[in-house]
């Protein structure tokens, strides 16, 4: 029998007692993110009961809060991390001037011919949608198994969510719940995401990723750019391929 | 490559483009900056072998913020413990992050700061989850013991245990559309494929037989004063500000003068030579709460939740569900 190749998984073991240690694995986990400005998490709307819905649209009710509640705990009086350390201080580049304009990771996920992923499907209309949707609705980065996806939730919400449950039950009944992006990795599973919520603009987006195998990533998804830190050598599949006498990592 | 070991939880740093944290398996929490590269990480400051975490400073800061050598990741790295960390959470403010791990603790880290202020145990088991109110107030953490444990931050004190999940839980959320000065609405999901809602307010708090009228006043808890403080721990004096009147003054960034006189008097008759190591509080001595709606949706274990403002999004280990 051929034994799987090292980008492969290995076999899965079916004795349910095997008692070597498997790679961690975190689940499917969400991670939403809407390009529309918010609310801080320190503002918080006063809700006199759950399910009083006020008629005005969420942006006028929440100025005419403004004053009240917890509103007035802005965020400008706190001191900023690391403030005191001037090695720490952003150094002004060109990129800086224009704050619209942001640096992006270097290398892009469609041509990437690294080992860690393996593959990245990019939808063909990516920048289509992305201009047509709503900047309310949600985005959200998902992680399954070896993959990360990236969802716009705010088509036809319901629906989208019902295929996205059977896609992920691994029925692939329909075409329609599309991710925009989907990230396959060689070997890693992404344990956990978070979206910068700070420095979104429509043209950027900071996403990272943390992996079972140490590894974290920088991914701007409009981009499709992608910047890998702590990278981890070991785990990531080094292994000589048979043609070839290099060491590929 | 910086730390060897997974990744258990990641979040950018309030207000920042460039830095974010990162919490490894090995107990480490480590800050990074997206656009630099890696260094052959030398710590400059090793660790002891063994038993750092339970003794003061509870924290080994092997590189500080503070360091001149920053053209290299990571920017700064600190140690807890040995164990894994399995989750940890921004306060509103963005200066203190709550860090739950499974060797049962979950710690309050002042990291502008690069201090531990407080440690607080499980029931027992390790904690998995853990939320800030929206007003940074409170904690809520759940873990292996199946509850849901609401911290006060102020108090430096255990407030509540929610009891109604009957495995593991796995994410715990506040729905900060739905909190108010008083009340708080917090979600949480288990491993028992259960969502779980809950409806806090400290005033309406069912107390034990035995014990305080109010969980504020911390006669009946032994840990609640920590006893004098010296001048220089100017965070706790802060947060210890706010407490004096918890119920009113909801805000960790309230700036009033701590007064340590009326402090040493509600730490009588306790003598903690540590005030940041508490002990496990007994049943017989705290609230507990119920839920409010507690709903088996997935026959899958849940892994992690999240509150929008008309929708509730679950994940479990196979799939996706919006509510």
């Amino acid at each position: 029998m051929i034994p799987p190749h090292p980008s492969d998984n290995p076999n899965p073991n079916p004795n349910v007692l095997d008692p070597k240690p498997k790679p961690p694995e975190s689940g499917v986990k969400v991670c939403l993110a809407i390009l529309a400005p918010r609310r801080s998490h320190t503002r918080l709307r006063r809700v006199t009961t759950s399910g009083n819905n006020t008629t005005l649209p969420p942006s006028i009710s929440e100025e005419a809060e403004g004053p009240s509640g917890f509103s007035s705990t802005s965020v400008t009086t706190k001191s900023r991390y690391g403030e005191s350390n001037p090695a720490l201080a952003m150094i002004p580049t060109k990129d800086s001037k224009d704050p619209l304009k942001r640096r992006k990771p270097k290398n892009n996920v469609a041509k990437s011919n690294s080992s860690f992923l393996s593959r990245a499907l990019i939808h063909e209309n990516l920048q289509k949608k992305l201009n047509e949707r709503s900047p309310e609705g949600a985005f959200g980065f998902v992680n399954i198994n070896r993959a990360m996806q990236w969802f716009d939730l705010s088509s036809q919400h319901k629906v989208c969510i019902r295929e996205l449950v059977m896609e992920m039950l691994n029925i692939d009944l329909s075409q329609q719940a599309d991710p925009l992006v989907k990230l396959l990795f060689t070997k890693a599973h992404a344990l956990c995401t978070d979206f910068n919520n700070f420095s979104k603009t429509a043209q950027h987006l900071d996403v990272v990723i943390g992996f079972n195998t140490s590894d974290l990533m920088w991914w701007e998804p409009v981009s499709c750019k992608y910047a890998r830190l702590n990278k981890n050598v070991r785990t990531s599949s080094i292994f000589r391929s048979p043609d070839s006498n290099n060491f590929r990592a | 490559m910086i730390n060897p070991s997974p990744v258990s939880d990641i979040r950018w740093l309030p207000g920042s483009e460039n830095l974010f944290i990162a919490s490894h398996y090995d107990g480490s929490l480590i800050v990074y900056d997206k656009e630099k590269e890696d260094s052959p990480f030398a710590a400059e400051q090793t660790p002891p072998t063994q038993g750092f975490s339970n003794q003061p400073p509870y924290l080994l800061t092997r590189k500080s913020v503070t360091s001149q050598n920053q053209k290299l990741n990571p920017v700064a790295a600190y140690k807890m413990s040995n164990s894994r960390i399995n989750a940890f959470a921004f306060s509103p403010s963005g200066t203190h992050i709550a860090v739950v791990s499974e060797d049962g603790t979950l710690r309050i880290l002042d990291f502008h700061n690069e201090q531990i202020t407080d440690v607080f145990p499980s029931y027992y088991g390790g904690l998995t989850c853990v939320a800030w109110s929206p007003d940074g107030v409170y904690i809520a953490t759940g873990g292996q013991d199946d509850l849901i444990t609401i911290w006060s931050v102020a108090d430096r004190i255990l407030v509540a245990r929610c009891v109604g999940h009957h495995s593991w839980v796995s994410a715990v959320e506040f729905d900060r559309w739905r909190c108010d000065d008083r009340s708080y609405r917090f979600g949480s999901v288990g491993q028992d494929g259960r969502l779980c809602l809950w409806d806090f307010n400290i005033g309406m708090l069912r107390r034990p037989r035995v014990g305080s009228t109010r969980p504020s006043v911390s006669s009946a808890y032994p840990f609640g004063a920590g006893g004098s403080r010296n001048a220089s721990s100017t965070t706790l004096s802060k947060l210890n500000s706010a407490s004096q009147n918890s119920e009113r003054s909801r805000r960790l960034e309230t700036v009033s003068t701590a007064d340590d006189e009326e402090r040493d008097g509600l730490g009588d008759g306790v003598d903690l030579s540590d005030d940041v190591m508490h002990v496990v509080v007994s049943r017989s001595q705290v609230a507990t709460l119920p839920p409010v709606m507690s709903k088996i949706i997935d026959e899958h274990a849940l892994v992690g939740m999240t509150f929008e403002e008309d929708y509730v999004v679950t994940t479990c280990k196979r799939g996706m569900f919006v509510k």
